[in-house]
């Protein structure tokens, strides 16, 4: 446990504003590419673009949100990092929509300006961008979480329990029981029930830790890992 | 690296899932989750099942339990525990506590937030029960510190107080970790709290919240609001909240009196105890006198004076002066040969005493005031191992002044005396420390013995430090007498002594000293000249800001550009075109405010010896005084017309002329105060003056 009770999360530092503008801008663009692939499907999903030009757009979309000192304007939405995202991205989107139009009207398709903002109506089937958004974060974060036991687990000299761990839950199928994982790895199943039993652990305190970087406080915190959890299983 | 298949993700956040708390969950092998009835910052409510007993309860699951350290989970455990040995028929029991989790007597019911339209007095009568109840708390040790509508449940008529001790263990004392944080509700939380300042937290911080609590029970809304939760800190901190008077005309003057009392911004103000307020709320029930009076001329004085010096500060000049005083006792404290750890500590702590002295101790904005936890924690971990560091504990002495915490500044200062007698700035600043205490002491009581004592104290330590003074030492013990002597007002003085100090040794007479000198003269354009000289002197200090760390979040917009100039590597060119562009168009404005800064500093002077007249019985004379001041401020308003705060002191030092006028029984000369009141708040209305403000001095 870190000494510090809290420590600073990456949000925190964010949030926490004041003056010292370039630490802020930095631990943003750190974030906001952390999460570049969640942001990339909610232009998917609210712009309807192809991958590739989500992808393009996703640097213009840093830019804008650098350069037109966004968080200081979204004061009332300072909250988790997850929805500051989803409400800079609104307006990202509605500003892009909206210079689409003009360019259609720059060239001559009639355009209504009550039809404004509303995109054409979806189906039921396709995510809304913020649905879309929520699934692309949960996988990218259990997709970090794993990624990152790997690496911890490997430099403490405890790779074989991440290969425990890894053979575990990627098993099609049912899990495999203890003694197959035993037999399989060369442990007993004393060793296969600790160490996966400890690389469990350590995953579950990697996925808090990367949760902690887009929360500013304690009470966050529990709701957004209450929030990670209850939708998937829902 | 391997791409999780959908399955294996599902699998992983399902076996992740005790991260975070669900229905239908068993919690620690009795308690059985049947529904969420409510979340909040500490945690999901739920109605729950306990399944050895059979009865229903409420489980308050803390979430932020899982951001705990074993420490302070195990402290969050030991203080449920205590709130579960309260026994009150006014206070939701505590049945059992968890380090996750705490387990309540279920109250079926709404919260006191939803009775604001039962009878007036019933409302009273439920928050007189709460105010009972709250004070058997604090007779167990145990202070609430988040009282609000929402935490007193009314079930069949009868109020419960709930969540006992939940946001005290946060900040127990020995857990310094979220000390300086805020933790609450802002729209119900005491100055103190929202100023992060955990240690002065207690008793009458409850009181706070109890009249908070009673506010919105008259008005419908807490005493204060707002979207933004640092400007709503903010105003907590420095605001008057709206009278009762305007936005609930029908509650009685006395009654209003009461919340007003728990609602004082200085704690030693308010009710010494729930029980005190209890049975003020008794009094009025019965129909008796209540013992809360409208606060006395001088306190409105004081109170006025302490916002007038806001605005004051915040001239422009002022910041330039403290941005160059920085980079001034920076280079100074280089000479002293520290080494680069505690360089670092004690520029960070010069910093910070520097954003405290700047900001004023009624109004460290509360991330300020985490930065300056932080950097007393590390300091005093740093003093830990190396206990003999005299110099960093006289720079902690420093920022304790500066912070207003004289007592324990002068706990460190008198410890550095006795183990480095010969260290002169500790003297020097423990000289400062009395000398102010001594300045303070003299406005409320006067000339007495004790007074007179701390002087002399003062003065010798002072002269102790001139006899022990290494060459740049004793140049600094002549600034500070220098110092000492603008402290008392004894300007000419102190200009001659700034005199000898220019000749003795040019470069040692502090601009910025003299720039304050010169300001408190009345004369902007000769502060002008000396910060423009500090800022000057301060490019070829660029070395001493590399061991400024980051951490320190500094309060002026114009220190911030001086400093952050100063640390950059092209800092010496940017230093230039910031002063470049400052001596242009931006000095116009700077003159302009430091000029109205000057004669409302004059204001001041005035309205100060205006309560000390009237505290000795000279009305006529405390008249004349604000009179006079009520022309500086005219001037002060002829320079810089758009200044809505001072309209709004103008306003008030009519009120109090038009009172003065009254006990004087000339009442005609009330009457055209009064009227001069109303034009000020008119002109500051259209100036778009702070409502809350404005609101509290159209009362008539």
């Amino acid at each position: 446990m870190d000494e510090r009770i809290f420590p600073t999360t990456l949000w925190s530092e964010v949030r926490r504003g004041g003056a010292r503008g370039s630490a802020r801008a930095a631990a943003l663009d750190a974030l906001v590419r952390r999460y570049q692939g969640p942001a990339e499907a909610y232009l998917v999903a609210a712009l309807r673009l192809p991958r590739e030009r989500a992808h393009e757009l996703f640097q213009e979309f840093v830019a804008w949100m650098l350069a037109s000192d966004w968080l200081a304007k979204a004061a009332p939405e300072r909250g988790r990092f997850r929805g500051f995202l989803k409400v800079a991205l609104r307006n990202f989107a509605s500003d892009e929509l909206r210079k689409e139009r003009a360019a259609k009207r720059g060239a001559g398709v009639t355009g209504s300006l009550d039809a404004e903002a509303a995109p054409e109506p979806l189906d039921a089937r396709t995510p809304t961008p913020e649905a879309a958004l929520d699934a692309a974060w949960r996988a990218e974060l259990v997709q970090a979480a794993f990624a990152r036991l790997e690496q911890e687990l490997a430099a403490g000299g405890r790779a074989w329990q991440f290969a425990l761990f890894r053979d575990y839950y990627l098993a099609a199928g049912p899990e495999p029981d203890h003694r197959t994982l035993a037999a399989r790895h060369g442990r007993s199943l004393t060793d296969v029930s600790n160490g996966l039993q400890r690389a469990k652990k350590a995953f579950r305190e990697t996925l808090r830790a990367l949760v902690l970087d887009t929360v500013g406080d304690p009470g966050e915190l529990g709701d957004e890992l209450a929030w990670l959890v209850t939708e998937e299983r829902a | 690296m391997t791409e999780l298949p959908p399955e294996a993700r599902r699998r992983l956040l399902a076996d992740a899932r005790e991260l975070a708390g669900a229905e239908g969950e068993l919690l620690h092998g009795r308690y059985r989750l049947l529904r969420e009835l409510g979340r909040g910052g500490m945690g999901i409510v739920y109605e729950a099942e306990d399944t050895a007993l059979g009865r229903r309860v409420a489980l308050k699951r803390l979430s932020f339990a899982a951001g705990l350290g074993p420490g302070l989970a195990e402290a969050v455990l030991r203080e449920a525990r205590a709130a579960a040995r309260l026994d009150h028929p006014h206070i939701a029991a505590v049945y059992d506590a968890y380090p996750d989790a705490l387990v309540m007597q279920l109250v079926e019911g709404g919260s006191l937030a939803e009775v604001t339209d039962a009878p007036l007095r019933v409302r009273v009568t439920l928050l007189r029960d709460a105010a009972r109840a709250v004070q058997h708390a604090h007779e167990q040790g145990l202070v609430h510190r988040d009282l609000k509508p929402h935490n007193l449940l009314v079930s069949a008529g009868r109020v419960f107080v709930t969540d006992f001790g939940l946001a005290q263990e946060l900040a127990a004392p020995g857990s310094r970790s979220l000390s300086g944080r805020v933790l609450g509700t802002p729209g119900y939380m005491p100055p103190e709290q929202a100023a992060g300042l955990a240690r002065e937290v207690d008793a009458r911080s409850d009181v706070y919240g109890l009249g908070a609590t009673l506010y919105h029970l008259c008005a419908g809304r807490p005493p204060f609001v707002g979207a933004d939760v640092v400007a709503l800190l903010r105003a907590v901190v420095e605001d008057e909240p709206p009278p009762l008077a305007r936005l609930a005309p029908y509650v009685p003057r006395d009654l209003a009196l009461v919340v007003q009392r728990c609602l004082e911004k200085d704690k030693a103000r308010r009710y010494p105890s729930a029980a005190a307020l209890a049975d003020d709320l008794e009094n009025w029930l019965a129909g008796r006198p209540v013992v809360a009076r409208a606060p006395g001329l001088a306190y409105r004085l004081a109170k006025w004076g302490r916002r007038h010096r806001a605005w004051v500060a915040a001239g422009v000049l002022v910041a330039l002066v403290a941005a160059a005083a920085l980079a001034w006792n920076l280079a100074t404290r280089r000479a002293f040969g520290l080494t680069n750890e505690a360089l670092g500590l004690a520029a960070e702590l010069e910093l910070l005493s520097e954003n405290a002295a700047f900001a004023g101790r009624e109004e460290v904005p509360a991330s300020e005031a985490a930065a300056l936890e932080q950097g007393l924690v590390r300091c005093r971990e740093f003093l830990a191992r190396h206990p003999d560091a005299g110099q960093i504990r006289t720079a902690l002495g420093e920022l304790l002044a500066a912070l207003g915490r004289d007592d324990e500044a002068r706990v460190e200062l008198e410890r550095v005396r006795v183990e480095e007698p010969g260290n002169a700035r500790a003297r020097l600043a423990l000289g400062l420390v009395l000398a102010r205490a001594e300045a303070r002491q003299r406005t409320v009581e006067g000339d007495t013995p004790a007074v007179a004592a701390l002087a002399t104290r003062a003065r010798a330590e002072l002269e102790v430090a001139r006899t022990h003074a290494a060459v740049l030492r004793t140049l600094d013990v002549r600034r500070a007498e220098a110092e000492l002597l603008r402290l008392e007002g004894r300007l000419a003085e102190a200009e001659a002594r700034y005199a000898e100090l220019v000749r003795v040794a040019p470069r040692a007479a502090s601009p910025p000293a003299l720039a304050a000198l010169a300001l408190a003269q009345g004369d902007p354009d000769e502060a002008f000249r000396q910060a423009m000289a500090a800022v000057d002197f301060a490019r070829g200090l660029a070395p001493a800001y590399a061991a400024v760390p980051e951490s320190a979040t500094p309060e002026a917009e114009l220190a911030q550009a001086v400093r952050q100039h100063l640390r950059s590597a092209d800092g010496l060119v940017a230093i230039e075109g910031f002063t470049a562009r400052f001596t242009d168009w931006d000095a116009r404005l700077a003159r302009q405010k430091s000029t109205a800064a000057a004669y409302g500093q004059r204001a001041l002077g005035e309205l100060r010896q205006a309560a000390r007249l009237e505290r000795e019985g000279r009305s006529a004379e405390a008249l004349a005084a604000l009179a006079r001041a009520a022309e500086s401020l005219g001037l002060c308003l002829t320079i810089a017309p758009e200044l809505a705060e001072a309209e709004l002191d103008r306003a008030a030092l009519e009120h109090e002329r038009a009172r003065l006028c009254r006990t004087l029984q000339l009442a005609r000369e009330a009457d055209s105060a009064e009227m001069r009141a109303r034009a000020a708040c008119a002109r500051a209305r259209t100036l778009g003056a702070d409502p809350a403000r404005l609101a509290a001095l159209e009362v008539p």
